[in-house]
């Protein structure tokens, strides 16, 4: 058992896995890592299982302090990570030891970016899953000074490296995307498509919103279900990409559905950045 | 598999018969699925099988499942503050459909309401039918706070915020019963099928069920009901 100490928290840091399947029925969200091809990579390199639960890092990084001797990986969005000031590279399996202490700069773009430990962070879990969404879990990020443990250390023979992710999965504006259930209801799919979208300084691990409204004259719907990737237009005009943590249920017309791949680029946006739907 | 949108205790039978046989029949292959007021989904893994196939199977299976067996379900006795600060849209109701608050309360609490699903939060309560009287369209703007425990009139539907929520549905009345509890397996006390029947506490009965459930000390009435 290792430990790691949180000596500064960052912007919304959270512990992250595949997410909670098995209660939707109960109106629990799905939750887990927003990007989980980034989060997969990280885990691979400390040989990890997929079901190992990451750190998920939103723009600003935490401050960390390890314990003991333990492997780690960074991957997602460039975060310039430091080990005791010393800049250390990214998707890279690294070495800590005791007393090391990791910190990030700055974030030129992308959004999020995900810490695998050997072993795993061995939050509780609950529900099935570790990934922090309040009620389900006491807590929805991190807090200062609070101390994670992990899972046993494996040893690992030989250095691991993955290809950095191609620049496309964290600056691609077209997002694809196919046709949602009611996408059939909407006339106005022109502006669907041609217009840009700038990402909304609201959108968080619920859900992404955008600037740009579309003139439609769509009903609501019956309460029908809705999940990760699904685009609602709701009365006002108004698009919103459902993330991981959004709820199971929704009245509005569901015209667009991301695919995972699509979900995890748009998982890199931020506040300000610029996209447009692409039809599949 | 969408049903034709009603109110119906028989219909939410045949769904969920639906969703017991199809959950176990592709059990290999789906992650999750969810039952709505007239509706049964599927969400399936793509790298197992394809849209298709699975279509052929609801289409060549759909009237196996059993829907004329009796099941077990329970009532519920939920308690309910109908009193202001707990409500605030009693006026509102009666003005607009031109009852007395007290005879709209009367009749609230003469009916049972079964449980048809559980979404929008964890462990919201979808529950009905709403007697025509008590029908009231959602309000115009949400509220930036509903109280945890609220229970709301959302046009046809009525509903119990379990979680303090921003929420644009009527407030009636709140309940201090733990809707969710992530401590349980499963979280959420009642299931589709099961109703609910509300009985009115005053402010000060609030105060001790409230302590009650802080303690863990609290146990819902309940009776075996068989639909």
């Amino acid at each position: 058992m290792s430990e790691i100490t949180v000596l500064s928290a960052g912007l919304y840091t959270t512990i992250q896995d595949l997410g909670r399947l098995g209660y939707a029925a109960y109106g629990v969200p799905l939750s887990g890592s927003l990007d989980q091809r980034s989060a997969q990579l990280a885990n691979a390199l400390v040989g990890n299982a997929n079901t190992a639960a990451v750190m998920e890092i939103t723009l600003l990084g935490p401050k960390l302090k390890f314990a003991h001797n333990i492997e780690i990986a960074i991957v997602g969005a460039p975060i310039q990570p430091q080990l005791n000031g010393t800049t250390i590279p990214m998707s890279k399996m690294i070495k800590v030891t005791e007393r090391d202490i990791l910190s990030f700069g700055s974030m030129p773009y992308g959004c999020r970016s995900y810490l695998a430990v050997s072993g795993g962070f061995d939050v509780s879990v609950i529900l099935g899953s570790r990934s922090f969404y309040k009620p389900v879990t006491p807590f929805n990020v991190l807090r200062k000074g609070q101390t994670l443990s992990c899972g046993t250390q494996t040893s690992l023979s030989e250095e691991k490296v993955v290809d950095d992710l191609p620049h496309s999965h964290f600056n691609n504006r077209e997002i694809l995307v196919k046709a949602g259930p009611e996408f059939e209801m909407l006339s106005a799919s022109a502006q669907v498509f041609q217009s840009e979208f700038t990402v909304a300084s609201q959108s968080s691990r619920m859900a992404y919103v955008f600037k740009e409204t579309i003139q439609h004259n769509l009903p609501s719907i019956a309460t029908s279900p809705v999940a990760p990737g699904t685009v609602q237009l709701t009365p006002s005009g108004q698009l919103i990409v459902l993330m991981r943590d959004a709820q199971v249920t929704g009245g509005y017309p569901r015209v667009l559905q991301l695919p995972e791949e699509s979900i995890d680029q748009m998982a890199q946006k931020r506040p300000g950045d610029k996209i447009r739907f692409q039809l599949q | 598999m969408i049903w034709p949108k009603k109110f119906c205790q028989k219909q939410l039978k045949t769904i969920l018969a639906t969703k017991l046989f199809f959950d176990q029949l592709l059990n290999e292959v789906i992650l999750y699925s969810i039952n709505l007021y007239n509706s049964y989904t599927i969400f399936y893994d793509l790298n197992k099988i394809q849209y298709d196939t699975i279509q052929q199977m609801l289409e060549s299976y759909f009237l196996k499942a059993k829907t004329d067996k009796k099941l077990q379900r329970n009532l519920y006795r939920v308690p309910i503050c109908l009193s202001a600060p707990f409500s605030m849209d009693w006026p509102t109701l009666a003005h607009q459909n031109a009852v007395e608050v007290s005879s709209a309360q009367s009749l609230f609490l003469a009916n049972s309401y079964q449980v048809f699903f559980i979404g929008f939060l964890p462990g919201f309560l979808y529950l009905g039918p709403l007697p025509k009287a008590l029908h009231l369209p959602r309000r115009a703007t949400p509220r930036n706070q509903i109280a945890r425990g609220a229970v709301g009139i959302g046009g046809d539907q009525l509903g119990i915020y379990p979680q303090a929520s921003p929420g644009g549905w009527n407030i009636i009345g709140q309940t201090p019963i733990l809707l969710f509890d992530p401590r349980e397996n499963p979280p959420v006390f009642a299931q589709p099928l099961d109703r609910i029947r509300f009985y009115a506490i005053d402010a000060s009965e609030y105060a001790e069920i409230s302590e009650l459930v802080r303690m863990g000390a609290y146990e819902l009435e309940k009776e075996v009901i068989h639909v």
